[in-house]
């Protein structure tokens, strides 16, 4: 290969497309090396701060910038506004989960550089996922993000269930990541080619999926993806795995790591014939289903989130269902899943936190019962939880109501009425539970279980991600203007 | 003043901000605070309701836009979702009553409210929010918005301040309520998207000429929110346990108003805006009012604690409301809006009692009491006079009402006035039974000789509403008058679908083009 | 008609006594206050009759007035217009959807009834002020008394049907309120809520009747209605189913005023109605408010006179409850009750009246009995008061020589009643019965029942005499002492005694060869409904000698019956107890009024009550609520059911998802 294709391949534009997981890149290393040294806990903090700052910044750039990088890397990498989107959106997930993180683990003091750095890569892979526009560099970018996941979900090495978690997170990862590379052996077998463009054009689309063994490859393809956004029948392994993770990466599973395949999804979407939505609109409902009602009968708020998460993908796919269907609205389904999972990065994000924060010796204070009179003791925590519940529940002013009426929309304008009339109705079955952690903060007198978390002074990091979260999801809900025009 | 209606709807909730930051022990500031809030709101709302129709005051003092944001439309351009706030007939009353009731509940809470004081006058401005909010809104995104908002502030007050079932209760309410409002999302979506306008003035325009069929999809979804929350039979039952557990307060202000955003919701969008498929269900909606009149008083007649007995009544009240607004003649609508302030009133006035002797005796069965007006009574004649408002006599605000409302019904359908009728009947029969079981017969159960008598708060509380059961009783005009050019247009838009209908094109698809330049002008 | 030049002075006939109302009302809180400082103290209440009282002479002065203002005019344009109140206008005020104006008008009808009631009720009022001396809601007792008497006077002055019900429910509430005067003892509570209760049903039948005429002429004015049917309406030019419509409304006005006036099936109220203090019945429950029904019917007359189906079942209704009340009367115990059925059966006499088309003489007797039988209730309350509330005849005979004046009003009163010739009731009753006579057919069956009452009438009125103040003295002498009644309670009874005994003059009959006075007054206002009388069946007058038969017979039944009546009971209650033995059936079934009151309780009031509770208990509960909460728990049992698939089994995931991939590719392949 000679310097001509070097050229093309590293033009300008390539570079700023890729500066954003440069930037993650080089911190990763910069946060490794930096453990080697004594230095302190704070100047690597501000080393991982800035890392994702940076990154954001950039992203942020190319947002507002007024030209964009678009395809490079010959065709395998885009980094146009909704990537950079994304890229924000990541930088938020890892950022507040690293937040969260910062006093989590000061019982069992182990490793927090180790944690940052796999972290910081984790974001990295995000990144590489949601730009991807080629199933190799997807598949990088899928391993670059579950690989340090694994590690994380184990990382208090000292307790079972974190470790049992990492390893069920760690063989069904590995066996969906057979699957999509399976799958795309399947279509490049066909279409002879890793790249997604050869589905843009129509015909040549049309023509590579009348082969039924390329229609299992993009089955299998989206069956991996299924799985990591956690959909029915692919979403057994999140109660439990989210159940035994470490409060914050759970928080970063049930945020990053899905917006990242969803990203990739709707990119994947060209591949998906119009023929499937049905499929996918019922798969979607029944995802829905099967999560709000897992999640109506838990009595540990960290698992009934992770359940609920489960239902939240299905509402989001409901409205990729609708664009396979056919949006008439041009990027509306990309519109909508972005806003989505803003706003349930930063809610879910913000509520896995806050239930860090309650945590003491193990799971055992994230349960309702624990939760009971804490309006009382901590008015602000619990103001601060009722707000996310509100938001994962759709209620209006704030960002959840937008995002479930954008994906709502997404599925109305396919005319899906009926599949839509469902959804909603099944959401109703979601408050059910959401209103459940309100009845028990603010409507309950404190049990003999109560947090004694409460008394426990927050430190600063977790208050200013928490009061973030707050505010995005307000904001989201209230003045949503800026976001609209910008995704 | 440009921002009188800005300022109406959000100053509660600046009141609630500014208690928020009160110190935790300062009950009594956080009572006087919440109370002079909502007296300058109410000053604020006769204001309004003065200046409302009188040529003199500016038109554009009643009507507040500001742009928002915008979603998707099947147009090329997004459709605009604006913030507009307007105040019209049809909301007026409603408006008013909002901003009238709420100090006086404030005032009740004196007796009633003693832990987490501060939350619960948070709560109960935050909600006054929402509902002014929900009556102003004239852009159909904001509307529910404030709609659903509303539902939230109740659900705490149950919850907290609630009685023994509150939890189930509180939540039976919230769910069942939501429940039907996210069906109304759907059609709202659909609408945004097909008619590429959120402005309810608009809508009213394009949507009386959607097809029939489409109309009737619509009228679907909206009715069964609304109908929830009015509630409609069947959809009811959460009623009568919310009421009874709420507090007191909570009890005026959901019969008071939260129902009235129901019967509101039916003339706005399922009558005005769908005029056609209002005439397709009216004999559906009314048959529903009418047996919802009977069903009610029959319910209210078999129970035997006093606050459920009046939550029961509300059904067979709000039965009226829907039976005169579905005959879709002048009288019935009239009526219908009518009643819904009268009941307003003599409800949150029997709720208001209900509480005050509850405070007093620390039970609501009827059969705990006997004899009550030979030891209060000063409330036996509030009692009383409330009675014959709920029962309608003449010469008191129900009966004009009742009136109407039946008059119109029996010109649509002579069949369901007649059984709405028996509400006449059965409403002297449950109240009388509930007057004679508590105030009257021997003071024999020595726990009700210690009652005392209403104090100056109470009776200072309840004398507005006593004055307005007779202002509206002997001049019904004064308030129907300021409503009337409104509610003309309602029924020119019957009246155009009714005609439409019988020339059998009901309203062709015309193409969305000309009907934005319609909405336009 | 376009109101002539209107006169706003009418209003204060209404007004003045809604005034004292209402200060009557202060003063009562005032006592109240009062009292809570120290439970001794008096209060204001003494000035409370002042005020009332003197608001009814007000009234009557202005209705006096009204009286020889209407004289001064001649007969056509008999009638005063007040001015107007705008009280309800739905749409646009220049060309209204519907309106209520409510305006009063005087004409010779409105002013006869204004003329009693403020008569009649001043005379009461006086009376009132010494009966219910030290009851401690005298202040509250002249307030419901006045304001029953503002909603009596709304009822007859007002033009609009409306007005009218506002004055029709008005006395309703006022009737429920007095009945109701002495609730702490239970029972007037209950007889209270009956009344106002049974009330209602007929004031629903009431308003249907409003939305008929509403349908059929667009307007409520009363007035307008009847000028609509007035000289040129032709009942053979309208169709049929206007026929049928205004038959509708005059059957379910009727039906409203069966409530009002205590007539069959809506009688039983007004029995237990006399729980009241005795001037409440001898106002509302005789000579007003009862009457209301009647003044209805005469003054839509041509209404009514235009359906001759329902001027049959008027009559045939009314004669029935004549009967019904005059044989549950001769075997009353109680003073009261007996004077209470025999109003029902007077009322009843009213209505047959009515509806052989005698507008006139139903008017007259309305007016007649108005007086005796006022006089007759404030007489019985002067015997209760002298007695110490004792109101069992059994327990009481030879009170003339305790209470001579008293014996003397009431025996004017008993001779009016019964019909003793040449008394009031002697007239007034001779009139209807000839009448009903004249009208043939199925209505001489009715005239042999009226005779019938007639005779019973007098019979249980001397009975009542004899058992009250002549025979052995029944009561224990050691705890009551009889005592005369003070001169404001007896003074009003003398001057309805000369009332009663006098009040025939008002209507003589034709054989007299004088001007029967109150016929020629009403005469502008019965026209319409006698000419389309006339149209269906021109029948002629009855015949002098006729006339002088019937009157004749009148006054022998009568004269023969009041006298055994008499006879029998004066030696003491022996008999009622003979019968009591001889026949225990009869007398157990005419003692409870034909057994009709319980037959409502286990028939109507039962089965509803048992369904209301099926409501609440079944339908409520069980069915409706059953699926919200079913929804629930629904849902509850499906998420426990797919708790099962998180098993936890590493296996058991990878198989799913495998799986699933396969079916999605099948699915795919397929699709």
């Amino acid at each position: 290969m000679n310097a001509s294709v070097l050229k093309t391949l590293f033009s300008d534009a390539a570079y700023a497309a890729l500066a954003p997981l440069f930037a993650l890149g080089i911190g990763a290393l910069a946060v490794l090396i930096a453990g080697l040294f004594p230095i302190g806990k704070v100047a690597r903090g501000a080393l991982v701060l800035l890392t994702l700052l940076a990154a954001a910044a950039l992203n942020v750039g190319l947002l507002l910038g007024d030209s964009v990088p678009g395809v490079v890397l010959d065709g395998t990498f885009v980094a146009d506004r909704t990537t950079a989107m994304w890229g924000v959106i990541f930088a938020l997930g890892v950022g507040l989960a690293w937040l969260f993180s910062r006093h989590y683990y000061d019982e069992d003091a182990s490793h927090q550089n180790e944690h940052d750095v796999l972290m910081l890569a984790s974001a990295l892979g995000m990144s590489l996922m949601a730009g991807a526009r080629d199933l190799i560099v997807f598949f990088i970018g899928l391993e670059l993000l579950s690989i340090p996941l694994y590690a994380l979900a184990a990382f208090r090495r000292n307790r079972a269930k974190s470790v049992e978690a990492g390893l069920k997170y760690f063989l069904l990862g590995a066996f969906a990541a057979g699957f999509f590379l399976y799958g795309s052996a399947l279509i490049y077998a066909v279409s002879g080619t890793l790249r997604l463009d050869v589905f843009a054009d129509p015909a040549s689309r049309a023509k590579i999926l009348e082969s039924p063994m390329a229609l299992v490859g993009v089955a299998m393809l989206t069956g991996s993806l299924f799985f990591k956004i956690s959909v029915f029948p692919f979403h057994l392994w999140v109660p439990d795995v989210y159940e035994g993770s470490p409060t914050p990466v759970t928080g970063l599973m049930a945020t990053g790591t899905k917006a990242a395949a969803f990203a990739f999804l709707l990119n994947a979407l060209l591949a998906l014939p119009s023929s499937t939505s049905t499929s996918l609109a019922l798969i979607a409902l029944i995802t829905m289903a099967l999560g709000n009602l897992g999640a109506l009968v838990q009595q540990d708020v960290k698992r009934m989130l992770a359940y609920s998460g489960i239902a939240h993908a299905g509402v989001v796919l409901l409205g990729i269902a609708g664009a396979v269907a056919g949006d008439p609205k041009q990027g509306g389904a990309v519109q909508a899943a972005l806003f989505y999972m803003a706003a349930y990065v930063a809610t879910a994000g913000g509520a896995f936190g806050v239930l860090a924060l309650l945590e003491r010796d193990g799971e055992r204070m994230t349960t309702l019962e624990g939760l009971k009179g804490l309006g009382q003791r901590r008015p602000y925590l619990a103001a601060a939880l009722t707000v996310f519940m509100l938001s994962l529940a759709g209620i209006p002013a704030t960002g959840g109501f937008l995002g479930k009426w954008m994906v709502f929309s997404v599925a109305v304008r396919a005319e899906m009425i009926p599949a839509a009339v469902v959804g909603v109705l099944l959401s109703v079955v979601a408050l059910g539970y959401y209103l459940r952690v309100i009845i028990a903060m603010w409507m309950q007198e404190p049990g003999e279980e109560s947090p004694l978390a409460s008394t426990r002074a927050i430190a600063l990091p977790a208050t200013l991600a928490s009061a973030a979260c707050v505010a995005l999801v307000l904001v989201m809900g209230l003045a949503p203007r800026w976001f609209l025009d910008h995704m | 003043m440009q921002y009188e209606l800005v300022l109406l709807t959000f100053l509660p909730l600046l009141g609630a901000l500014a208690i928020v930051f009160t110190p935790k022990g300062a009950e009594r500031l956080q009572r006087l605070a919440a109370l002079a809030t909502t007296l300058v709101v109410a000053a604020l709302g006769v204001r309004l309701f003065l200046a409302y129709g009188d040529s003199a005051s500016d038109p554009g003092r009643f009507l507040f836009e500001l742009p928002w944001f915008s979603l998707p439309s099947s147009y090329g351009a997004d459709t605009a979702v604006n913030f507009k706030l307007g105040l019209d007939g049809v909301s007026l009353l409603m408006v008013t009553l909002t901003a009238v009731l709420m100090p006086i509940v404030i005032l009740s809470t004196w007796g009633h409210v003693h832990k987490r004081v501060k939350e619960f006058m948070v709560w109960m401005l935050v909600m006054q929010t929402g509902m002014l909010g929900t009556f102003l809104a004239l852009d159909l995104v904001l509307f529910y918005f404030f709609w659903e908002i509303s539902l939230i502030p109740l659900y705490f007050l149950i919850g907290i301040w609630g009685g023994e079932r509150r939890l189930y209760a509180t939540v039976k309410f919230f769910l069942y309520t939501l429940a039907g409002s996210l069906v109304m999302m759907v059609a709202i979506i659909w609408i945004l998207w097909t008619r590429g306008t959120s402005d309810v003035f608009e809508l009213i325009n394009i949507l009386c000429r959607a097809p029939l069929e489409e109309q009737l999809w619509l009228f679907v979804a909206f009715a069964l929110a609304f109908g929830i929350k009015v509630p409609l039979l069947p959809f009811h039952t959460w009623l009568p346990d919310a009421h009874t557990e709420a507090p007191t307060s909570g009890s005026v202000v959901l019969a008071g108003v939260l129902l009235k955003m129901g019967t509101y919701g039916l003339v706005r969008f399922c009558i005005h805006m769908l005029p056609g498929a209002a005439i397709e269900a009216a004999p559906v909606m009314m048959a529903l009012g009418a047996i919802g009149i009977l069903y009610g008083a029959l319910l209210a007649w078999a129970q035997d604690d006093l606050k459920r007995l009046i939550a029961c009544s509300s059904v067979s009240h709000l039965g009226y409301v829907v039976l005169g607004l579905f005959a879709l003649t002048p009288a019935g609508i009239n009526g219908g809006m009518l009643q819904m302030v009268n009941h307003g009133i003599s409800t949150g006035l029997l709720f208001l009692l209900v509480g005050m002797v509850y405070e007093r005796r620390h039970s609501r069965a009827l059969d705990a009491f006997g004899g009550v007006a030979v030891a209060m009574p000063l409330f036996a004649l509030f009692w009383v006079i409330t009675t014959l408002s709920s029962v309608g006599l003449p010469g008191l605000n129900g009966f004009v009402g009742e009136y109407l409302v039946l008059v119109g019904a029996f010109q649509a359908s002579p069949l369901w006035a007649i059984v709405g009728l028996s509400g006449v009947i059965f409403g002297a029969v449950y109240m009388l039974m509930a007057t004679r079981r508590m105030l009257f017969g021997a003071l024999d159960k020595p726990e009700n000789r210690e009652l005392t008598d209403l104090n100056a708060r109470e009776i200072g509380l309840m004398l507005p509403l006593v004055v307005l059961v007779v202002w509206l009783g002997v001049s019904p005009n004064t308030f129907m008058a300021k409503t009337q050019p409104s509610i003309e247009l309602v029924n020119l838009r019957i009246a155009e679908a009714r005609r439409a209908a019988l020339a059998g094109l009901d309203a062709a698809p015309t193409a969305p083009a000309t009907q934005r330049e319609e909405s336009a002008r | 008609m376009p109101p002539s030049p209107s006169h706003a002075w009418l209003w204060w006939i209404p007004l003045l006594p809604l005034i004292g109302s209402v200060l009557c009302g202060a003063l009562h809180l005032a006592t109240l206050s009062a009292r809570k400082r120290d439970p001794q103290a008096k209060g204001p209440a003494g000035l409370a009759p002042l005020i009332a009282c003197a608001a009814m002479a007000g009234a009557l002065a202005l209705a006096v007035k009204g009286l020889f203002d209407l004289r001064a005019l001649d007969a056509a344009a008999r009638i005063l217009n007040s001015t107007s109140w705008e009280w309800i206008t739905v749409g646009d005020p220049r060309q209204p959807w519907f309106e209520v104006d409510l305006r009063l008008v005087l004409d010779p009808l409105s002013s006869t009834l204004g003329l009693v009631i403020t008569g009649v009720g001043l005379l009461i009022h006086i009376y009132a002020s010494g009966y219910m001396k030290g009851d401690a809601g005298y202040a509250k007792f002249f307030a419901y008394l006045n304001l029953f008497v503002f909603a009596m006077l709304m009822l007859v002055l007002s033009s609009s049907l409306l007005g009218v019900f506002v004055g029709w429910e008005g006395v309703g509430l006022c009737s429920y309120l007095l009945i109701g005067f002495w609730y702490e003892k239970g029972w007037p509570a209950e007889a209270a809520q009956k009344a106002f209760i049974t009330n209602r049903v007929g004031d629903a039948c009431f308003l249907i009747g409003s939305f008929l005429l509403l349908r059929l002429f667009g307007t409520l004015d009363m007035h307008e209605i009847v000028a609509r049917m007035g000289a040129d309406f032709r009942l053979d030019a309208v169709s049929d189913d206007v026929k049928l419509n205004i038959a509708l409304a005059a059957l379910f006005l009727f039906g409203g005023c069966c409530g009002k006036s205590a007539q069959m099936p809506l009688f039983t109220w007004l029995p237990d109605a006399m729980a009241g203090p005795t001037p409440v019945s001898a106002l509302i429950h005789a000579a007003t408010m009862v009457t209301s029904g009647i003044y209805l019917v005469v003054r839509l007359n041509p209404l009514f006179a235009s359906s001759p189906a329902v001027m049959t079942l008027i009559s045939g209704v009314g004669v029935a409850t004549a009967l019904i009340g005059g044989s549950t009367a001769l075997v009353q115990r109680d003073i009261k009750k007996v004077l209470a059925y025999s109003t029902v059966s007077q009322l009843g006499y009213m209505f047959l009246g009515l509806g052989t088309g005698a507008f006139g003489a139903a008017v007259f007797h309305l007016v007649t009995h108005a007086f005796f039988k006022a006089l007759l209730f404030l007489g019985a309350g002067s015997v209760i008061h002298g007695m110490h509330e004792e109101q069992d005849m059994h327990k009481m005979g030879g009170l003339r020589k305790h209470m001579p004046q008293t014996f003397a009003t009431f025996l004017a009163g008993a001779a009016a009643l019964s019909g003793l010739p040449l008394m009031s009731g002697f007239f007034s009753k001779d009139e209807i019965i000839a009448h009903t006579f004249n009208s043939g057919g199925v209505y001489y069956a009715f005239w042999i029942v009226g005779g019938l009452t007639a005779a019973m009438t007098a019979y249980y009125t001397w009975r009542m005499v004899a058992l009250t103040f002549f025979g052995p003295e029944r009561f224990d002498h050691h705890h009551v002492h009889p005592h005369e009644s003070p001169a404001v309670m007896t003074v009003p009874l003398m001057v309805l005694a000369v009332l009663s005994v006098f009040g025939g003059v008002l209507g003589l009959p034709p054989v007299f060869h004088v001007a029967h006075v109150l016929n020629d007054w009403l005469a502008p206002v019965v026209a319409p409904g006698v000419a389309i009388l006339n149209q269906l069946h021109p029948h002629e007058h009855l015949s002098h000698a006729t006339e002088w038969v019937l009157l004749g017979l009148g006054a022998a039944v009568a004269l023969a019956f009041a006298h055994t009546g008499f006879r029998t009971y004066s030696a003491g209650p022996e008999p009622d107890l003979a019968i009591g033995r001889g026949a225990p059936g009869v007398a157990a079934f005419l003692g409870d009024a034909w057994s009709i009151d319980s037959a409502y309780s286990r028939v109507v009031i039962l089965p509803l009550r048992v369904f209301a509770f099926v409501v609440r208990f079944i339908v409520d509960q069980v069915v409706i609520d059953g699926l919200v909460n079913g929804a629930g728990s629904l849902a509850k049992n499906f998420a426990l059911r797919a708790r099962g698939m998180a098993s936890g089994q590493l296996d058991a995931y990878a198989l799913w998802m495998g799986g699933g991939a396969a079916v999605i590719s099948l699915w795919w392949m397929w699709s």
